[in-house]
């Protein structure tokens, strides 16, 4: 039977890392959620995560900085971005740093499900 | 002690403007005290719902006993304002199940009646709350709103119907906001954005059947392509280059043999849609033959026509970009020389040779773009 991914949401918004984790459990994935940056790291570091999915704004450690520290120890980590569409260096910045993707909110959680698995090899 | 009467008259002013000051500040505590047990009250409730919505959801809770504990609130503004960010991001059948949840509780039902109030805040947000919730049955009500005099309601339910996806009202919506002046072309077309790219089937029908390939069958079809023969007051340019927009936005490479066919007796400004099309889509229609758009009167067709080249390599078209090198803008020398520099050897040659055969725009351009290759 195949392992089931674990992914890390890393965003600080109660509403949308409910939403994120609800559809993604619906679609089968395990799901490690965190809420402020230094959280987000320290899973992505420590634990067998199979794909991060991280907001830009967040507390203690902004989603730039931890894309940042992840891809200097897991480079092959796929990662989607999350931002809002007025902060475009922002989204500039990420690709820079090697983000597989990038999604502005408000997002439709299909299309992130859609992209997760892309990146997974699943479609 | 008898006060004099000009000292008296500025004492009382002073007491007045004081207890004035202080009844604003009370007001003020007061409002502040209100709203922050209010926001305390509506974060306590979303706790629970946040546990309902997700159970009923999973499938955990059935949908009359979700609907019972958003209704126990009473307050169908905070029931929205909890359920909106969720109704804004599903899809699907998890979208089905939280709009028949709004119905249940009675939100639908309410913003209904709140499309008839007198208030134009609750009236704009009616029809906007209803278009989230693709509320096909609220469509009449909304065209209705569109021939409103005041701007407010007719841009809420421009938005309340392109958020609603009915596609039935595309063809109305448009020709509303683009005969107001206070809504600009981007303006529209971001609204218009909303309809999703259902739209782009209808926009895609018309422009078959204004080109002769294909028919428009069903009424917003016909509608569409009645503005395209400038059947209103609307110049029809203006059409094209917004549903051309529109295609480009949703990157529909459907329309890309219509678009081809359209070339051929477009006007400039139509011209430039087209292009921008081919670049947002990110190819250009099999055969299309983009040099006589780098020998274009306008130069903003000519920018466009340098960009969109790579899509077809053409080598033909390299002498083309060559002239354009010298032309007198300076960004279509500038999209030629960076042509050139994707088009293989033959291209890079031809910049080197420019560099020191002639003086002037071309040498510089392509000095330029050269500069900037071996940075890169």
């Amino acid at each position: 039977m195949e392992k089931q991914k674990l992914i890390l949401i890393a965003e600080d918004d109660p509403s949308v890392n409910r939403l994120i984790t609800f559809k993604l459990g619906k679609e089968g994935f395990k799901v490690r959620s965190t809420s402020d940056g230094k959280e987000a790291l320290k899973a992505a570091l420590e634990e067998d995560i199979d794909a991060a999915i991280i907001d830009v704004m967040m507390p203690f450690l902004d989603g730039i900085q931890v894309l940042k520290r992840i891809r200097a120890e897991k480079p092959q980590l796929p990662v989607i971005i999350l931002t809002v569409k007025s902060r475009g260096e922002d989204i500039h910045k990420a690709l820079e740093l090697g983000a597989d993707q990038y999604m502005t909110k408000p997002f439709q959680t299909a299309e992130l499900v859609k992209s997760l698995k892309s990146l997974l090899g699943e479609l | 002690m008898i006060m004099d009467p000009y000292l008296y008259i500025l004492v009382q002013i002073i007491f007045v403007i004081a207890g004035l000051t202080i009844l604003f500040l009370l007001a003020i505590v007061l409002l502040r005290l209100f709203h922050s047990l209010g926001e305390k009250r509506y974060r306590q409730m979303t706790e629970d719902w946040e546990d309902v919505f997700f159970g009923y959801l999973q499938g955990e809770l059935t949908l009359e006993e979700a609907a019972a504990v958003f209704k126990k609130a009473n307050s169908y503004p905070w029931m929205w304002r909890f359920l909106a960010p969720y109704i804004r991001s599903l899809d699907g059948d998890d979208f089905d199940q939280a709009k028949l949840l709004c119905r249940q509780a009675g939100l639908i039902d309410y913003y209904k009646k709140r499309l008839h109030h007198r208030s134009v805040t609750q009236k704009a947000l009616a029809a906007r709350t209803l278009g989230s919730l693709r509320c096909r049955e609220s469509t009449s009500d909304l065209l209705a709103m569109l021939h409103s005099k005041n701007p407010i309601f007719i841009l809420a339910a421009a938005q309340g119907l392109a958020a609603s996806g009915d596609t039935s009202a595309f063809a109305q919506t448009t020709r509303t906001l683009l005969n107001h002046t206070f809504f600009t072309f981007e303006g529209a077309a971001e609204i218009l954005s909303r309809f999703g790219v259902e739209s782009c089937k209808a926009i895609t029908a018309a422009l078959e059947a204004k080109t002769g390939s294909g028919t428009a069958e069903n009424p917003v079809e016909k509608s569409l392509l009645d503005h395209l023969h400038g059947k209103d007051s609307i110049e029809p340019y203006v059409y094209y280059s917004l549903y051309i927009d529109l295609l480009g936005n949703f990157r529909y490479r459907e329309a890309l043999p219509a678009l081809g066919k359209l070339a051929r007796f477009a006007d400039q400004e139509t011209m430039v849609h087209i292009l921008k099309a081919f670049l947002r889509i990110g190819e250009m229609p099999p055969g299309f033959d983009i040099k006589p758009y780098l020998k274009h009167d306008y130069w903003v067709v000519r920018n466009f026509a340098a960009q969109v080249w790579k899509y077809s390599r053409d080598q033909e078209a390299l002498p083309l970009l060559e002239n354009l090198l010298s032309d007198p803008y300076w960004w279509v020398r500038y999209h030629a020389a960076r042509a050139l520099s994707e088009a293989g050897q033959n291209g890079k040659t031809l910049l080197k040779r420019k560099t020191t055969e002639s003086a002037g725009a071309a040498a510089d351009i392509s000095r330029y773009i050269l500069e900037l290759n071996e940075v890169n």
